[in-house]
């Protein structure tokens, strides 16, 4: 089950990116949070992060359908520095089905993310309701929502 | 020609928005994007399974007589799709009553891509969380990777289009796809489809097809491959491939 934490980390950046972005604030630290994240303002409350909530917190745990996950969040001086998932456990034949796939090797050659020259993925969708529920948790421990 | 980039926060994920503007043109650009937003919130107030006081929660308990004008749209596609698939897309087939969710994500990224348009977008990308649609200038492709159903980090291929993507897969979710029980009978057991993609005209459609694929495998390769304008590509669990011989693999 070691590939479960990076999709979630993935998701996160995204999540991060909208938790940033806001107008005088540049993010810092992640890869997708140096994107020039404009911020229209969602039709949801707006509500900035405290200026210098500092420190960790977990979120509660939630129920996704194959288990459950809590998301972790790092801050420093009012931003993120890092989003993780140090609780995620599966069903158990999710895990054995995980555990069991040997990777077998596609006749298309495997490309890398990062030279592809692409405006986009398109992919299974890896987040759920269940991670933005416990990132909002833990980002209410924090002072910051 | 600069791009506005925008992730939103909505439906349980993450949808991103690239608008490509001029130098003059950014603040109308966040404007277009504001609209495009309160759309996809829109779409999740009143779709949503996972409240229960949503129109849709309330329409699967039978409490409402006549559903609201969005869900008789999106319950009309759903038919469609059901006839397209020879039944593999089934939302009548769900436990708890009918669940649209297959095709939502792809109708809201297009409800969101005509929001865009509206404001006066002429070229832009909306990606519902690998779902992705596009207003494409006169002749405009984009390439978009379809994700490698094992590795996280990597492509399995690129496609090169102006039309819709939609990616269904069991990597992330191996149980979310329910197989509706007329067809059931009908599931190749030798080898098991991972991932999905399917290209057409329209995104809420090839979003439902995918899911499809990703159950009922080269028999519905074969149903995609004889309808106008649409294309599919999918990976099965001993790593063979498939694809239907126009889908726009870029080089």
């Amino acid at each position: 089950m070691r590939r479960a934490p990076l999709f979630a980390a993935a998701g996160a950046a995204g999540l991060a990116a909208v938790v940033l972005s806001h107008p005088g604030k540049p993010a810092v630290g992640k890869p997708t949070a140096t994107r020039t994240a404009a911020s229209p303002q969602p039709s949801g409350p707006a509500s900035g992060p405290t200026a210098n909530a500092t420190g960790t917190a977990t979120g509660k745990p939630e129920n996704y359908g194959y288990g459950t996950l809590a998301v972790s969040v790092t801050a420093a001086n009012g931003r993120i520095v890092q989003v993780s998932v140090p609780q995620l456990h599966t069903i158990d034949s999710y895990s054995q089905y995980i555990a069991q796939q040997v990777v077998p090797i596609l006749r298309r050659q495997v490309l890398s993310v990062q030279n592809a020259n692409i405006q986009g993925v398109s992919g299974a969708s890896y987040t759920s309701a269940a991670f933005a529920y416990s990132l909002q948790s833990a980002l209410a421990k924090l002072g910051m929502k | 020609m600069t791009t506005l980039v925008h992730d939103e926060q909505v439906m349980g994920t993450v949808v991103s928005f690239g608008v490509d503007h001029d130098r003059d043109g950014r603040d109308a650009a966040r404007q277009a994007v504001a609209s495009a937003c309160a759309i996809l919130h829109h779409v999740d107030a009143v779709f949503s399974t996972w409240k229960p006081d949503s129109p849709m929660s309330r329409f699967r308990r039978g409490e409402l007589e006549r559903p609201p004008p969005e869900i008789e749209c999106v319950l009309d596609l759903c038919c469609e799709a059901k006839q397209l698939s020879g039944g593999w897309f089934d939302p009548w087939a769900m436990p708890g009553g009918v669940d649209p969710t297959g095709l939502v994500k792809g109708w809201a990224a297009e409800e969101a891509l005509a929001g865009l348009a509206a404001a006066g977008v002429r070229s832009a990308i909306v990606n519902a969380a690998g779902d992705v649609t596009m207003l494409a200038e006169s002749g405009r492709t984009w390439r978009l990777g379809v994700r490698h159903p094992w590795r996280a980090d990597a492509l399995a291929c690129i496609v090169e289009t102006a039309v819709p993507v939609a990616t269904s897969g069991t990597y992330e979710r191996p149980a979310q796809l329910i197989v509706p029980e007329a067809v059931a009978g009908r599931v190749d057991t030798s080898r098991r489809p991972v991932s999905a993609t399917v290209i057409g005209p329209s995104l809420a459609l090839a979003d439902a097809l995918a899911t499809a694929l990703c159950v009922g495998g080269d028999e519905v390769l074969a149903m995609i491959d004889a309808e106008d304008g649409f294309d599919g590509y999918v990976i099965f669990d001993d790593g063979a491939e498939a694809w239907t011989p126009r889908f726009p693999f870029a080089s």
